[in-house]
């Protein structure tokens, strides 16, 4: 192995972490070297992420969130770049206006969140629970939202360009003056879904998923 | 380690360059198109671009190449032996390869085109057309979308679950979110 490599391998982004605990095999909790179950000091580590996030530092990058409970705090006009927040909780947590560049948000619950002008690029979000979120106003482009859950989710007024929906739950969902260029709602019954003043016809839609 | 991507509104594939945090010698996976929004991208993170990956030699992944050439002069790695008359370093299933400091894995993938190959650096899978979110890369007989169906399972559905799938066209996804939402890979897997 050449100089430098195992440098590269150790500041890698996104890295699978086993949990370091005897013969455990689940992925480790945020920056932490165990998962959530064998941390000595779990409830510390979460607080002091969560404070460290309330902060008010509004951009950050390049930092792992996976299996934190974020429920309840703000993280308005936040500013998030290639951030990992796989599998969080954010129950009751704000967040308008917020900026996700190139971040992993993927089997997150954020059931009855508000995502309100938030400004999303290249995002993993996929199996997320989505159910009853507010995401008017918003730019979501290029976005992996496969399988995910978005019963009456609101998508309102947002740019949608690109992204995916491939075997997602949309019932009762709206689009309402949405740009939907290109955005592939294959295998999602649409019934009930509101596309008033959107351009679905340019969007992928089955015959069996408009019937 | 710093992963950037590049969403050109044109042409709509995916670019990606992985380098140190610190700038300096940096790899290139498929310059579809070079505007100046990659250049700057290259530039304020003070990277050379020492080494171009390409994926396959279908023209939306590889049409900034000759002008990336004139700039930083990289060697280029790929299935096909020259790209515009540009010399490629041919790569083979299995491989390792050090380039920019970074150990690269090359994944032969058969059914999409001949030359295709997927990149492996640590946790991330540079898949091209082979494989994206919730969709697989076209082929032109049954024979070769059997072949394909094959390879993505036998050589890339088989890694870690947790490892991040950076295709050519469209968002990020992982192995774990294709086992479950891709419809055509679960009524083959």
């Amino acid at each position: 192995m050449q100089p430098g490599v195992l440098k590269n391998i150790l500041r890698m982004m996104f890295e699978y972490k086993a949990c370091t605990y005897e013969n455990c095999k689940k992925s480790a909790w945020a920056e932490s070297a165990f998962c959530r179950e064998h941390h000595p000091s779990a409830r510390e580590f979460e607080r002091d992420i969560r404070k460290e996030l309330a902060s008010g530092r509004k951009q950050i990058e390049s930092r792992d969130f996976s299996d934190l409970d974020l429920s309840g705090i703000s993280l308005d006009n936040y500013d998030f770049h290639y951030c990992r927040f796989s599998r969080v909780r954010l129950s009751g947590t704000s967040l308008n206006s917020t900026g996700f560049l190139m971040c992993l948000l993927d089997n997150v619950e954020a059931e009855e969140c508000v995502f309100t002008g938030s400004r999303m690029m290249s995002v993993l979000a996929a199996g997320s629970n989505f159910t009853g979120c507010n995401f008017t106003g918003s730019d979501l482009i290029n976005i992996n939202f496969n399988g995910i859950q978005a019963i009456d989710a609101v998508f309102d007024e947002s740019d949608l360009f690109y992204s995916r929906f491939i075997n997602a739950r949309a019932g009762g969902a709206s689009f309402q003056d949405c740009n939907l260029k290109r955005v592939d709602f294959t295998g999602v019954n649409l019934n009930g879904v509101n596309f008033t003043d959107s351009n679905p016809e340019e969007s992928y839609i089955t015959r069996e998923e408009q019937s | 380690m710093k992963l950037l991507s590049h969403f050109p509104a044109i042409g709509v594939s995916n670019t990606y360059i992985i380098g140190s945090s610190e700038g300096g010698d940096a790899i290139l996976v498929d310059p579809g198109r070079f505007d100046v929004t990659l250049l700057n991208l290259i530039e304020d993170n003070n990277f050379n671009i020492k080494t171009v990956l390409i994926t396959h030699d279908h023209e939306n992944h590889i049409k900034g190449l000759k002008t990336l050439m004139k700039i930083y002069k990289p060697s280029v790695i790929a299935g096909s032996g020259e790209i515009f008359h540009i010399p490629t370093k041919t790569v083979e299933d299995g491989e390792n390869i050090i380039c920019s400091g970074f150990p690269v894995e090359v994944i032969d993938v058969e059914g999409h085109s001949s030359d295709s190959r997927v990149y492996r650096i640590a946790s991330y899978i540079f898949s091209g057309d082979v494989l994206s979110a919730g969709r697989i890369g076209s082929s032109s007989t049954s024979y070769t979308r059997e072949l394909l169906l094959q390879s993505i399972k036998t050589k890339i559905m088989c890694l870690n679950e947790e490892l991040l799938i950076l295709p050519g066209h469209g968002p990020p996804t992982s192995i774990s979110a294709e086992k479950k939402w891709n419809p055509e890979l679960r009524t083959s897997l």
